[in-house]
């Protein structure tokens, strides 16, 4: 962003650049889980993979489905339709996330699209909401639905 | 200061080593009361390397120590152990060990940045009346022959190249370096070319003059005038000495001189030092038996440590950590690679040669690189020996410790781990376990000295070390009066000795209500036994009464790869520790016995063992239910022993032991029994059991 300026400064012809370039935005990455449209900052995405064997693990909340051997690397999945209390349906779609330095995988039902939100558009959930795992919502700039934040915070285990 | 730090950090590890080795010697010679010559020149080689390295790192006061201690072992290196009457040993014995804490204390300073402790005179006055009271009876024991005692101080006193330029009658190799004209700090070339040819002669077989170009600044003008003069006792070190100054920078000139005998042969008289007498013929490889030794029993030790020297680096344990890791995954993904479902049904001679051929080398590979981590547990073990030592004289138990296998190697991490658990283990045999008087062993019909057996063998998949004791053993009515007393046990219930030993080592225990100054402070057995856990391990105690104590500890071998056995229930496939199975079994129904709680319990070689049913333990959705269909595994880990009901044996495998991600640990499946997971040839993921916290979880209402 700086270098633009930057560069833009340097070169008498140009024009100022353009005012939306200083929002401060960022890309989300879109996916559905039962009817929701979930967002993810699409930095924190490592990958998406489909059709992975998950090994079961006893002795976890059922929203645990177990882990992932990603080329070597053990990676536990989440279930977002079990973490969010609804039955699961039989999809083997990941999406690897890294939060934080944890990997981590949240199996969902299908991916939407990649898309660039102004960050100041993003609002908090209204007081006393019931939802789960959002922190955010936000409508899309194409209007075609709303967007919730799914929230970090909520997917790491607490003591 | 980076620099800096990496000299101070490499001047600690050294010093600490010294102190090590030193510390090993001084026992060893307190055994039978004397040092052999061997042992004094070791010691003068320490003495003499501490001095230096804390000369340069300006510890004045340690210098100072180290340069009397030096001087003393030097009067004993002339004259031989004779010197040191049989009533001055004992000072001299305590004197070496309390130097060898002195300067464990102060390195410690060093190592913490604190300073040192200026007021070294009372412990130099120490060293220096034992030294006067050793010269004092030194005439008498070793005449000054002309050409025994003096010869070594005679030729540091004569000046450089009056006569003395050919060499000595003991030394008669010469060699003289000279210098570039101009290069400065002469002494200190010096020194360096004296540094540079100990790694490649023994310190005995050579002497040099000026003798103190390492601490005499003003020897670089001599130096400078008549050269720099090195005398061997043999030629071939003389050859490789000469090697040594070719490497060198900034030499002008060397030139060999030769010893002309004179005319009147010196008198046998020489024959009172041995040290003259040993002047060998080309002295073999450095490695080999290093100098004459008058003891039999010491070459084959410093040989060791000598050589060891020269032939160990220090490599950082994360780089190994990393390798092993490598080589984990190389060995798995060798065996997707030859197994891959692709090569089925094709007949591929050259591909299963080559195959053949990486799975050797692979496995190969794997052995060296777990190899890399491993070292013997004889330096632990030493240690053990300085504290039964003086615990025997503080506590007037005479007590002896004997090390069995301290050869056996285990991996790094664990040595240094388990130090503290097998010293406070010891510290209680000592103070609890071995009888207060020799009358009362004696009365008992035992050695009235006392004996600790500090053992380790290696089974192959795990390191046990034992420590036994011949003292009193554990009193079970005390062990349990007192768990009573601390609410561990319940007053209404039978408890077997078993049951009772165990109490040992619960929180909260410590059967002594005195605190002495070697245990009872609080931390028990309960701490070993937790330290032991945390490397995988586990403790037990068996004992009887009148008869002494042994504590086992038994450690997995290596963490990162093991042998397993794949077992299977429903869909979930399952790892077990072979270490842990002692066999497996097929029964019938009318085998099983239930009990009121409807629990089973099946026999097996005459004794009775809960049954474990992996499928409800981990409420599983599929998976056996009959015990006919499935098959019993006879598990035993410490004191815990039953039996596992799975569906399937699915064949012995070596497997790498990976950790489960952080956050399902995070949901303490461990204390569930599941430890880690594994990964199989075909890529699958398979659950590695902990037998023993799998036990308590199916124990756990």
């Amino acid at each position: 962003m700086s270098e633009d300026i930057l560069f833009a400064k340097e070169d008498p012809n140009a024009d100022l650049a353009p005012a939306e370039d200083v929002v401060d935005t960022q890309k989300y990455l879109i996916f559905l889980s039962d009817g929701l449209r979930l967002g993810v900052v699409a930095e924190s995405v490592v990958e998406i993979i489909t059709n992975h064997a998950i090994t079961y693990l006893p002795m976890l909340p059922d929203f645990i489905r177990g882990i992932i051997n990603l080329r070597g690397q053990m990676i536990p999945i989440v279930d977002i339709r079990m973490r969010l209390g609804k039955p699961p349906v039989d999809s083997k779609l990941v999406i690897v996330l890294n939060i934080e330095g944890v990997q981590l995988g949240i199996l969902v039902d299908s991916v939407d699209q990649m898309i660039d939100i102004v960050k100041a558009d993003i609002l908090p959930m209204p007081a006393h909401s019931t939802q789960l795992l959002v922190s955010g919502m936000c409508s899309l700039p194409d209007g075609s639905g709303t967007m919730m934040v799914l929230d970090f915070e909520q997917l790491m285990p607490h003591d | 200061m980076g620099s800096g730090n990496e000299i101070l950090d490499m001047y600690i590890y050294e010093t600490n080593t010294l102190l090590e080795q030193l510390e090993t010697i001084v026992l060893e010679a307190e055994k039978v009361d004397t040092f052999s010559q061997d042992n004094v020149n070791e010691i003068f080689r320490i003495m003499h390397t501490i001095k230096g390295s804390s000369a340069m790192m300006e510890f004045d006061s340690l210098m100072t120590i180290a340069h009397r201690i030096e001087d003393l072992f030097f009067i004993i290196r002339e004259n031989t152990m004779s010197v040191v009457s049989e009533a001055n040993r004992p000072a001299l014995f305590d004197l070496v060990f309390q130097s060898i804490d002195y300067f464990r204390h102060e390195v410690e300073k060093v190592e913490a940045d604190e300073p040192l402790d200026k007021d070294i005179d009372s412990f130099l006055s120490n060293i220096n009346s034992l030294i006067s009271k050793i010269k004092g009876e030194e005439p008498a024991e070793a005449p000054p022959a002309p050409a025994a005692a003096p010869e070594q101080p005679a030729a540091e006193a004569a000046a450089p190249g009056s006569g003395g330029s050919e060499g000595t009658a003991e030394y008669p190799c010469a060699l003289l370096v000279r210098y570039d004209v101009g290069c400065g700090m002469e002494n200190l070339r010096s020194f360096m070319l004296v540094s540079a040819i100990r790694d490649l002669c023994l310190d005995s077989d050579f002497i040099f003059q000026p003798a103190d170009v390492e601490t005499n600044p003003a020897t670089a003008e001599a130096v400078i005038e008549n050269g720099f003069l090195l005398m061997f006792k043999s030629e071939a070190d003389r050859e490789k000495a000469i090697s040594a100054v070719v490497s060198t920078g900034s030499i002008q000139e060397y030139q060999s001189h030769n010893y002309q005998a004179p005319a009147a042969p010196e008198p046998p008289a020489a024959a009172a030092a041995p040290a003259v007498e040993a002047a060998p013929a080309p002295t073999p490889a450095r490695a080999a038996a290093p100098a004459p030794a008058p003891a039999p029993s010491a070459p084959a030790a410093s040989g060791g440590q000598q050589h060891n020297k020269e032939t160990l680096i220090s490599v950082n344990l994360s780089k190994l950590d990393q390798l092993s890791a490598v080589v984990g995954e190389i060995v798995i993904t060798e065996s997707m690679v030859t197994s891959s479902p692709d090569l089925k049904g094709l007949s591929l001679d050259a591909f299963s040669k080559s195959a053949r051929q990486l799975r050797k080398l692979t496995d190969e590979l794997q052995d060296v690189s777990m190899a890399l981590r491993m070292v013997p547990v004889s330096g632990t073990f030493q240690k053990m020996n300085r504290i039964v030592r003086d615990m025997t004289k503080k506590l007037n138990r005479p007590c002896k410790l004997t090390l069995v296998g301290e050869n056996t190697e285990v991996d790094k991490t664990i040595v240094d781990s388990i130090g503290d658990p097998i010293m406070h283990i010891i510290r209680n045999s000592m103070d609890h376990g071995i009888e207060e008087t020799q009358e009362e062993r004696i009365a008992a019909g035992k050695d009235p000295v006392g004996e600790i057996v500090l053992s380790a063998r290696d089974t192959g998949s795990e390191v046990i070390i034992e420590i036994r004791d011949d003292g009193r053993g554990a009193d079970d009515s005390a062990i349990l009066r007192k768990a009573i007393k601390q609410g561990l046990a319940s007053p209404d219930f039978e408890y077997s000795h078993r049951e009772i030993l165990n109490f040992l080592l619960a929180p909260g225990f410590s059967t002594n209500t005195e605190v002495t100054e070697f245990s009872g402070r609080g931390v028990g057995m309960d701490v070993v036994k937790r330290n032991v856990e945390e490397m995988g391990g586990n403790v037990s105690i068996s004992s009887e009464l009148g008869h002494g104590m042994t504590t086992t500890i038994r450690i997995p071998l290596t963490m990162a790869i093991m042998d397993g056995m794949e077992v299977s229930v429903g869909s979930s496939i399952f790892t077990i520790p072979i270490n842990n199975i002692r066999s497996s079994m097929k029964v019938h129904s009318s085998d099983v016995i239930r009990d009121s709680s409807s629990g089973e319990i099946i026999k097996a070689l005459d004794s009775f063992y809960p049954i474990i049913r992996a499928r409800d333990l981990y409420q599983l959705e599929d998976g056996c239910t009959e015990i006919e269909d499935g098959i019993l595994i006879w598990l035993e880990s410490g004191d815990c022993s039953y039996c596992l009901f799975v569906d399937e044996l699915l064949g012995e495998q070596q497997v790498v032991v990976k950790q489960l991600p952080g956050y399902v640990n995070s949901y303490n499946i461990k204390n569930y029994g599941i430890n880690g997971c594994t990964l199989l040839g075909d890529g699958s993921i398979s659950i590695i059991l902990d037998v023993a916290n799998l036990y308590a979880a199916a124990r756990r209402p």
